[in-house]
Formats: C-alpha cells, structure tokens, sequence
C-alpha cells in the first residue's frame, strides 16, 4: 500500500485532517516539476504558475477524496495534465491573443515586471540561448501525449507503470510514445545531437 | 522498436549499471553500425536531463495557501449569504405577504358575516307573515292580469255617448 512506502501519501493523509504544514511541504516539493510540465505545455511562463496554482488548490479541495492506494505523484500528476489538457483546449475554443500581449494604448507603459522572479544563475544558462529555445519548439510542436509521455518520463520517481496511468493508456502505449516523441525530436535536433554542438540552421 | 531498446528504455530514466553497459558494450562491439543511433539517443537523453527548470514566483507557495484559504472562505460564504439573503429580502416579503393574506381572510369573514345577516334578516321577514293566502284567490288571476294590458278608455267614444 502506497500510504507505508510513499511519504507523500502520508503528508496527503495530514492535509486531509486540515494539516497546513503537511500541504506547504508537498507545494515545496512539487511545485517545480508541476511548474516544468506546463510550462512545457502551455509556453507562458505566467500561465503556467497560474495553472500549478490551481493544481494545487484542487489538491487541497479533493485531500478528503484521496485514496491512499494511489501515489500520490502519480494522483498530482493527472490532476496537472488534466488541468493543462482543459486549458488547450479552452485555447482552442477561444484563440484570442495572450492577456499578457501588450495593447496598443498600453505600448508606452512598461511591461509588468515580477520581482519575486529568480534569475537563470550563470550554469544553468548554458543550456539557454538558441538550443533551449530550439528544445522547447521542438518539444512544444510534438502532439500533447507524446510531449506529456517524454516530460513526465524525466520525472524520477514516476515509473512507467504510474505515467501511463497518468497519461490513461497502457504500458505499451506509453514506451511507443515516448519513443515516437524521441524519434522526432532525433529528426528535429539532428544536427546537434549528430555533432554534440549546435549549430543554427543555415 | 530496435535491438536497442532493452537498454533505450532503462537509459531514458537512469544511467545504466556497470553491468548494462559492458553488455551494451560488449553487443555495439558486434553491431558497429549501431554506435552512432546509441550515441545521438545518448545526446538525447542529456539534453533532455539538462532541461532548465522554469522559474518559479518565490511567492509561489504564499500565493497557493493564500487561494486554498480564499476557497475555503468562498465556500463558507454561500451559508452566510443565504442567510443574509433571507434576512435581507425573503424576511419583509414574507411578512407583507403575511399581512396581506390576513386582511384577505378578515375581509372574506367580513363578507360572509354579512351576507349570513342579510340571510337572517330575509328570514325574519318572511317569518312575519302568518299565513299566505288561499290559491283560490288566484283564480281568475290571468284574466286580471290581461286586463292591464288593454288599451285605455278612449275618450272620444265617451264623448259621444254622453
């Protein structure tokens, strides 16, 4: 049973006696790899926070529906990827431009800074520039599935078992995925994973 | 799916052990061909581990509790609100809507009193006569009443007899 073998499930059974601190404790924990995935998903950085926000209030909401026989980053996860799933699709219902797009009568006041913001710290940008941002296409471009199967499968305490109940398909289907994912990212990336530099496309 | 994947699908989630790799060694020394798709899965597989984290607001968590508690709030307030709306609205509506039926009913009581003592009025009334008269005296009641309805006297046939 989940709730001996995952702490998570036993700050879950804390929260769901009104437990705060149990609650903050999972936020902590979770909030960057929720952050990640729609982020990843959604490609707006204040959409993302505001997505995760709502992930996490939902999992206070449902605390008392929580089973204990699930994982509960497994349970995190669906909620987060149900929620993302909502928000493209809502996308698609109505393509209006970002909130956050500047409006013409707005254009001459400054953009709206965030200075609670952490900034990049200079070894975590070596992965910035060009090849991230050609990363992130590349990634943002694959069908949602195989993007959530490939995000997700970097998530280390999830096994394959527990991302294909999170992505509702089946074990198989999931390892299909993740390589379809790959094999396109191979294509999309090739010439710097062939050379291990990259190099613009001229 | 290649001859791979045995060792793909453990490298996408960890480093392989010793023992994995000298196999995966051991099994590219006799499929040459295979080594550059092993090290692009490999460049792969590091990029996609060095995916920078998204920042995240240092207030993130702050913000999260602060909605949980505004929820929370949210969602005992529909109680209280019914009861001020009660209150507020449903509370003097009734009370006019009470006053109102009982001068409905009062007036309706009013009425029927009424109409009762009018009945009992009638009812003395005839109670007064002692005796209707006989319906022999009704006889000849057609022919008086049809001698109404003759003409008058006609004054110029009186003249001349006088």
């Amino acid at each position: 049973m989940p709730s001996s073998s995952d702490p998570d499930a036993a700050l879950m059974l804390r929260v769901k006696q009104g437990d705060t601190a149990a609650f903050t404790e999972l936020v902590e924990k979770y909030k960057q790899p929720v952050i990640n995935l729609a982020y990843r998903t959604l490609r707006d950085a204040t959409e993302a926070e505001d997505l995760a926000q709502n992930v996490f209030v939902q999992v206070y909401k449902s605390a008392a529906r929580y089973q204990t026989t699930a994982k509960f980053s497994t349970w995190l996860f669906t909620i987060a990827r149900n929620l993302c799933l909502n928000e493209i699709r809502r996308r698609s219902r109505h393509p209006a431009e970002s909130l956050d797009a500047p409006h013409p009568e707005q254009e001459d006041q400054p953009l709206q800074q965030f200075e609670d913001k952490k900034t990049f710290s200079p070894p975590e940008s070596l992965l910035q520039g060009e090849l991230a941002q050609n990363i992130d296409r590349a990634l943002a471009d694959l069908p949602e599935n195989q993007r959530s199967a490939l995000l997700l499968c970097r998530q280390e305490d999830l096994s394959y078992e527990e991302i294909a109940e999170v992505l509702g398909c089946s074990l198989s289907a999931t390892k299909s995925l993740i390589h379809r994912g790959r094999e396109t990212l191979k294509e999309r990336l090739k010439t710097y994973l062939r050379s291990g530099e990259w190099k613009p496309p001229e | 799916m290649n001859e791979l994947n045995p060792w793909q699908e453990k490298n996408w989630r960890r480093k392989l052990t010793p023992s994995e790799e000298a196999e995966l060694r051991a099994w590219l020394a006799a499929h040459p061909g295979e080594k550059v798709d092993w090290e692009i899965e490999g460049r792969l597989t590091e990029i996609l581990g060095r995916l920078p984290d998204v920042p995240v607001s240092s207030n993130f968590t702050a913000r999260v509790l602060q909605a949980v508690e505004r929820d929370a709030m949210a969602e005992s307030r529909p109680k209280a609100s019914r009861r001020a709306w009660f209150l507020r609205l449903l509370l003097p509506r009734a009370a006019v809507a009470t006053v109102l039926f009982g001068v409905g009913l009062f007036t309706y009581h009013e009425h029927v009193a009424t109409e009762r003592a009018e009945m009992v009025q009638g009812v003395k009334v005839v109670a007064g006569v002692s005796s209707l008269p006989s319906p022999e005296i009704l006889q000849d009641f057609d022919t008086i009443r049809q001698m109404s309805s003759t003409p008058g006297p006609d004054p110029e046939l009186i003249a001349l007899m006088k």
